[in-house]
């Protein structure tokens, strides 16, 4: 049962993980830039388009690491790290009363509110701590590296 | 044919994780075409053959846009004769005046005063788009038809013919137009307004072209 509890919430996590930051990495970089501007916690344009332009890699790749269960508790703390770093920041615009024109979450595809936001990423941190606390488990590509079959448990 | 070594099976499994991310991004990405920005002559400021080309592609309900039209000016002031501004029309789809707007913008310009309406549209923006009461987050329902009366009255002010003025705003050959810019900011992945190409580099908002516009026009015109 816990097996299976880990293997969703690393599935589910790192499937929203790629799917955002997807969206982002394929579009072009000073979009994403802009939404960043729009938060007003960075000023320094520069560190504006380095992060426009790694962020949503950072997603990607990590996102897929939790979902092929590779370096699971690695990619469940780089994960919960981001997450907790987005419910800060828009937790940040909710209190400074800044209205954001698309809180740059799901590129964009999908613009939910500040507060829908707030909400999934609580969702996201109930995940990434499951993740974290359960490790690879089933189905996963550290288990395969450690057992030899991707059907192995660590 | 899989890796048997630990260590040989964790290089494996870096190597997918990052030829999936790759591909994903790639495959979404697809391919922007080449660019050869074309628009009305009415449409367009400066020289034709000026080495330093802007595309701007904005919406006149979008208030950030309105924030750039200052910014747009310094630059067509600042390098004068060796920069050309070509506009096109984005309406985006939560602005529901936008498209009307643009229109009577295109009537404007085919009687010689598109950039006269363009300044006159963004100056009263706060009259004809409405804007959220203070304390409310959303803004009461577009009025069309307050819209309308209120770019006929900035046709007046401009000395445009009120009858030819009035019948083109019923006229699908301009919102055509309009309709053919929008499809060529899809093309052109631009996602928010005002995005501007600046001889190809995309610069997105009145911050960065503010910031970023000078040095990268220096640039050209060093190698020019």
């Amino acid at each position: 049962m816990d097996s299976w509890l880990g293997l969703t919430a690393r599935v589910l996590l790192g499937l929203v993980f790629v799917a955002s930051g997807t969206l982002k990495a394929a579009a072009p970089a000073e979009e994403f830039a802009l939404v960043i501007e729009s938060y007003g916690l960075v000023s320094s344009r520069d560190l504006i388009l380095v992060m426009s332009a790694f962020l949503p890699w950072l997603e990607v790749v990590f996102g897929y690491a939790l979902l092929f269960g590779f370096l699971t508790r690695l990619s469940a703390a780089a994960i919960g790290g981001m997450v907790a770093s987005f419910a800060t920041a828009i937790l940040y615009t909710i209190l400074k009363g800044i209205r954001l024109p698309n809180c740059g979450c799901f590129g964009f595809g999908f613009t939910p509110t500040p507060h829908q936001e707030l909400a999934m990423n609580g969702l996201y941190a109930v995940c990434a701590v499951q993740a974290l606390r359960r490790g690879a488990g089933r189905l996963s590509l550290d288990a395969w590296c450690k057992t030899g079959g991707p059907t192995g448990r660590t | 044919m899989l890796p048997r070594s630990p260590l040989a099976r964790r290089l494996w499994a870096a190597s997918a994780v990052l030829l999936a991310s790759v591909v994903s991004v790639k495959a979404l990405r697809g391919s922007i075409k080449p660019y050869a920005p074309e628009a009305p002559s009415y449409r367009q400021k400066g020289e034709a053959g000026a080495p330093v080309v802007i595309v701007e592609f904005s919406d006149l309900q979008c208030p950030a846009c309105r924030f750039a039209v200052g910014p747009v000016k310094d630059l067509l002031k600042l390098y004068g004769r060796d920069v050309r501004l070509i506009f096109k029309h984005v309406p985006l789809n939560q602005h529901k005046l936008a498209v009307p707007a643009a229109v009577a913008a295109e009537c404007a310009g085919r009687q010689g005063r598109f950039w006269e309406f363009h300044d006159l549209a963004y100056e009263k923006q706060l009259d004809w788009s409405p804007v959220p009461p203070p304390g409310q987050a959303e803004a009461p329902p577009p009025d069309q038809e307050a819209a309308r009366k209120a770019f006929v009255s900035y046709a007046k002010k401009l000395g445009l013919d009120p009858a030819a003025f009035s019948a083109c705003l019923q006229d699908p050959a301009a919102a055509a137009l309009v309709e053919k810019d929008r499809q060529e900011a899809d093309q052109r992945w631009v996602l928010s307004t005002p995005t501007f190409f600046i001889n190809g580099r995309r610069l997105v908002g009145a911050r960065q072209l503010s910031e970023g516009g000078v040095p990268w026009i220096d640039k050209i015109l060093k190698k020019h």
